[in-house]
């Protein structure tokens, strides 16, 4: 069966937001302190300009390097799921324990193809709407004017541009491993999905100010241990952020897909092994703080691959 | 293949692992932590179900070099893992606010088993405090937290992410509520007012007052006026406050609605004596001003309304001019028309 173009755009709102889960919110806002609007503004037009330049590139991968990037894509968001799981719902759990299901469902996920994936994203955007809504709706009132104020920072311009790009990375790059990006390019959901992750800063540094939202790995996370739902039902927090470990399991999904379409199940299972060893090895702690710190250069890293990728394929292609 | 995978993720999926009954999670309602002899003292109140429906609960002492120690040494006992996700209420020795604050909110942020919605106080005689309602088979957490949500009662309401914005901020100075006990009575009549980290001085129910009506926190407030042989008690009712800084000269505006529910040898058609009343309350707010200042204590947040506003800041607070202007409007409600007596 044909996957609709709403399974497309829903898709697409979904894989560009998990990079901020404990990453993006919190380098932005402490590398820019009040001026983090700017960064978010400008971060939306290089975001933009990014994404347009991507689906202008040929539609041919190469194999080896498309393969190469989804399994980097991969490792970066299984370290990133794993840490925020263990670190706010199962701090008891081994990471084995967290990491070694959640592999496992992606391969399974995997090997029922685009169509799962898809259809689940479809599913995934709906419950994410609704517990967005709850989540905005019960956090208006907590929002304080004065947190916003001074307007402007003392950023200075460099720090501003580097944030905006890491934002526009963040948002753009996991945009990369969608199929048939060209046919499917839509820069309003982009849009849309930027203004959630916009909205999703304003509540952060609404309710909880920037000397507050500084100090935490997941001020995401602490901004929904204020929710409640109809003044009757407290601690929700856990089902809240549920929409960003949904989000993020919908791109682990994706790369899955896409390193078994271009590889075969058994590849897939041994780097599936693979990041298994390497966040025992390196231990997932030691791996998240080093993705924290090196966000940037990863991401340049891997869109400067992909348009290695591109040039090779059209190359390959010509000849 | 697929069973196999079936059958691993239905072992590894169900969320077991870290599975905690609730019969065998204790809800922590409140915490007191005390800094005695370079030591932690922590008392934690459990609130229980009992069979019949009723709520109670019980105390654990523990004595620590640190305030995680102090806490497992509380629990030793018990056979249960504490939870803090209910906390209502956190109460905090005077010795632990001026010495520990730090480390006290350092440990109570990192840790995600605490809730983020609770109140915080100071209270130096906690034990006796949380057992005068233990001993009204209600709990202590629970009773405090009915007291801010479901009263109008002048009162300092700080939530710990109030503390930590005041905290962390470079600009504005810590107010906290105390709670005392005096005849079996718990009252809270009283805040502590911080410069930076340390306790140095106190405000009174009126003074709080004033606190709420210029933060604009809505209470009820009852402002006794007594000049000459004339006395009023103003019921405040509505008001608005707004502080802005201008020209250099920090702008303090409030008007006030109230209804005069006492009075005695004053008449509320009389101009001169509403005059006389707004000159008072004038007064007090200049009071609690003066006050502020020769304790260098910036509750109010001048200097914050300054560095928002200039983004930088170059007077320390007892250098900023201020200008106060008050309007008290009064309705009168009451079913006599003239004073009774008069």
């Amino acid at each position: 069966m044909k996957n609709t173009k709403q399974e497309y755009n829903s898709l697409l709102y979904l894989i560009s937001q998990p990079l901020f889960l404990g990453i993006g919110f919190i380098k932005i806002i402490r590398d820019l302190g009040n001026d983090y609007w700017i960064g978010i503004i400008l971060g939306i037009i290089i975001g933009l300009f990014i994404y347009y330049m991507l689906h202008l590139l040929p539609q041919k991968n190469n194999k080896i390097i498309f393969t190469l990037i989804n399994v980097f894509i991969l490792l970066i968001m299984t370290t990133i799921l794993t840490n925020c799981i263990s670190l706010l719902y199962l701090n008891k759990t081994p990471i084995n324990i967290i990491l070694i299901p959640l592999l496992l469902v992606a391969f399974y996920s995997s090997k029922k193809g685009d169509e799962t994936i898809f259809k689940a994203a479809n599913i995934i955007v709906l419950i994410n709407i609704f517990l967005f809504t709850i989540a905005f709706i019960s956090l208006i009132p907590l929002i304080s004017i004065n947190n916003f104020l001074p307007i402007i920072g003392n950023s200075s311009i460099i720090n501003i541009l580097l944030s905006s790009l890491d934002f526009a990375l963040i948002s753009t790059i996991s945009l990369i491993l969608f199929p048939h990006l060209k046919k499917n390019y839509n820069s309003k959901v982009y849009l849309i999905s930027s203004l959630t992750i916009t909205i999703f800063f304003l509540l952060i540094i609404g309710t909880l100010g920037i000397n507050v939202a500084s100090i935490f790995n997941y001020p995401e996370y602490i901004i929904f241990k204020r929710v409640t739902f109809l003044d009757f039902f407290d601690n929700i927090q856990n089902i809240i952020f549920m929409m960003w470990i949904f989000s993020s399991f919908s791109l682990i999904g994706l790369c899955s897909l896409n390193i078994r379409k271009y590889t075969n199940k058994k590849i897939l299972l041994i780097i599936m092994v693979f990041i298994i060893l390497i966040s025992n090895i390196i231990s997932n702690y030691n791996l998240f703080n080093f993705i924290y710190l090196n966000i940037r250069y990863l991401l340049l890293i891997i869109l400067g691959l992909f348009i290695l990728n591109k040039i090779i394929g059209k190359f390959k292609l010509k000849k | 293949m697929k069973k196999i995978i079936l059958i691993i993720m239905c072992l590894l999926l169900t969320g077991c692992y870290n599975y905690k009954e609730i019969n065998n999670l204790a809800i922590v309602s409140s915490l007191a932590i005390n800094f005695k002899d370079d030591n932690f003292e922590v008392i934690i109140e459990i609130g229980e179900n009992n069979k019949d429906g009723k709520y109670s609960s019980y105390i654990l002492k523990g004595i620590g070099a640190s305030i995680e120690s102090a806490i497992k040494n509380a629990s030793t006992s018990l056979n249960k893992d504490l939870h803090f996700i209910n906390l209502d209420i956190l109460l905090i020795s005077s010795d632990a606010a001026n010495l520990k604050l730090n480390k006290i909110l350092d440990f109570i942020a990192r840790d995600n088993n605490f809730s983020f919605d609770y109140n915080i106080a100071i209270c130096d005689k906690s034990e006796e405090v949380i057992q005068t309602i233990i001993n009204q088979e209600k709990i202590f957490g629970n009773y405090i937290k009915n007291v801010y949500d479901n009263t109008n009662n002048n009162l300092i309401n700080i939530k710990i992410s109030d503390l930590l914005d005041l905290y962390l901020s470079n600009y504005q100075d810590i107010i906290l509520p105390i709670f005392d006990l005096q005849n079996e009575a718990i009252i809270m009549n009283k805040a502590a007012i911080f410069n930076k980290s340390d306790i140095v001085n106190y405000i009174d129910d009126e003074e709080i007052a004033i606190y709420n009506i210029l933060n604009n926190n809505f209470m009820n407030y009852y402002l006794n006026f007594d000049f000459d042989d004339r006395k009023a008690v103003l019921k405040g009712n509505n008001y608005f406050s707004n502080i802005i800084y201008q020209n250099n000269i920090m702008k303090i505006f409030t008007r006030l609605e109230g209804d005069l529910i006492e009075t005695e040898n004053f008449d509320i058609n009389n101009k001169e004596h509403l005059k006389i009343i707004n000159k008072e309350f004038k007064k007090r707010i200049d009071n609690l001003i003066i006050k502020l200042y020769s304790n260098n204590s910036d509750i109010l947040g001048f200097r914050n309304i300054i560095y928002k506003q200039k983004k930088h800041l170059d007077s320390s607070l007892n250098k900023i001019n201020y200008q106060i202007n008050t309007k008290i409007i009064i309705n009168d409600y009451s079913l006599i028309i003239d004073n009774i007596g008069d």
